[in-house]
């Protein structure tokens, strides 16, 4: 069966995220670094999935959103130990593209499958953000 | 019907012994059976091992050749037992170790580990059974031997305590893996050269995982990590240990702490003869699921 335009997709997206799992091989270490999948929405009904990759070189926190072809780099990753929330800045590709706010805060720091639960925001849609660090 | 009840007795008296027989061994994620000699952080050589059931301690052994041996003489037996800590003063920890305040850390590897004590250290993945690297190997009960093999020049250290793992500690000169090569596997215990400087064998390692704590109470570190550790048996009781922690991602700048470990004598139940048991942490350990 020749495979679809979406099925090589997701054929490639898969290759991508798994290159990048061998990167992400932290666990115990700063606890923002690493693969993070989940999803994001407006409300129930219309969820998006999301995944981020971040990194850590000692002094700032680097990454991407979506990694594959139109993955996202953040323009800006801070954290805020004291409160363990992280804010992020991210400018899609496309002159109309709305940039990219979330507001999140780490739950269970200590849990190797800690989560990252906040705030998504672009343009005026607003929604609920929730994504959990790979192990 | 007589005959049906003593059958019967006997088949319970059978599945009562078979099943005293089969009871789990007495092993926990990191705490010693019973009766074993305490070997926990902070405690100077009690009854049956050490200095203090001995007296004076003998001189520091040495090979023909003069240099220091940081095993068992010819004949005899022995092994090092657990270690302090290399955060503050108590028990056999070195008496100029930083306090906890005195640790140089970033503040997330500050804010990291305040959540890790808060939190009981439910998450130490040492309770999952996984390796200790760095300083912690030294830490776990149960003891270690170091087994020097120079036809391959290198030293390996072998750990009684938590998944019953093992170190190599290369001599011949080669050089540590560089971080940036993108073919390095990160592991547990980082890969380690050592030299001997005099009477004190200098060990750098690297190449760390962040999978584990490398040192009780959870000290965060990072792939970072580059270790510089000194050994050195000031008599024969007494193995001194020395390290150096140098990680920038995690750290502002480089630290150093250690402690001594006492020489072991006896079994681990106490018996003459100086030998590492078997124990395996995966065995019968129950810990972990109660630390969620």
């Amino acid at each position: 069966m020749r495979p679809t335009r979406g099925r090589r997709f997701d054929v490639m997206l898969a290759i991508v995220l798994g290159a990048c799992a061998v990167v992400a091989r932290s666990q115990e270490g700063h606890p923002l670094v690493g693969t993070w999948h989940g999803t994001w929405g407006p409300d129930a009904a219309q969820r998006h999935d999301v995944t981020i990759v971040l990194e850590f070189d000692g002094k700032a926190i680097t990454g991407m959103l979506n990694p594959g072809p139109d993955s996202i780099r953040f323009d800006q990753v801070t954290l805020d130990a004291d409160k363990w929330s992280v804010h992020f800045e991210a400018t899609p590709k496309g002159t109309n593209a709305k940039p990219i706010v979330i507001d999140a805060t780490i739950h269970d720091v200590t849990n190797r499958r800690r989560s990252l639960v906040g705030t998504w925001t672009q343009g005026s849609v607003k929604g609920d953000f929730k994504v959990t660090r790979d192990d | 019907m007589i005959a049906t009840r003593a059958a019967r007795l006997i088949v319970l008296a059978g599945a009562a012994v078979l099943c005293w027989s089969l009871r789990p061994a007495p092993s926990v994620a990191q705490q010693p059976p019973p009766r074993r000699p305490s070997q926990d952080p902070g405690q100077t050589p009690g009854p049956g091992r050490g200095r203090a059931a001995r007296g004076p301690s003998k001189p520091t052994p040495r090979h023909a050749g003069g240099r220091v041996n940081l095993g068992a003489p010819a004949g005899e037996s022995g092994f090092w037992g657990g270690g302090g800590s290399i955060v503050g003063r108590r028990g056999s920890s070195l008496p100029a170790n930083p306090e906890v305040s005195g640790v140089p850390f970033q503040p997330w590897s500050k804010a990291l580990y305040d959540a890790r004590l808060k939190q009981g250290e439910k998450d130490d993945p040492h309770a999952r059974c996984l390796p200790p690297g760095g300083p912690r190997q030294f830490q776990t009960p149960n003891g270690f031997e170091f087994i020097e093999q120079p036809e391959r020049k290198r030293i390996t250290i072998i750990f009684g305590g938590g998944p019953r793992s093992w170190r190599f500690i290369y001599l011949d000169g080669r050089p540590l893996p560089r971080l940036d090569d993108p073919d390095l596997i990160p592991t547990y215990f980082g890969y380690s050269t050592g030299r001997w400087d005099g009477d004190t064998l200098v060990v750098e390692s690297t190449g760390y995982n962040e999978k584990f704590w490398f040192l009780r109470g959870g000290l965060p570190h990072t792939d970072a990590l580059h270790l510089t550790e000194r050994f050195s048996r000031p008599d024969f009781d007494t193995l001194k240990y020395e390290v150096t922690v140098d990680d920038p991602k995690a750290y502002t700048r480089p630290w150093t702490g250690g402690f001594t470990v006492p020489w072991t004598y006896t079994n681990w139940d106490g018996s003459p003869g100086g030998e590492i048991h078997e124990y395996f942490c995966q065995d019968n350990e129950r810990d972990y699921s109660r630390l969620r």
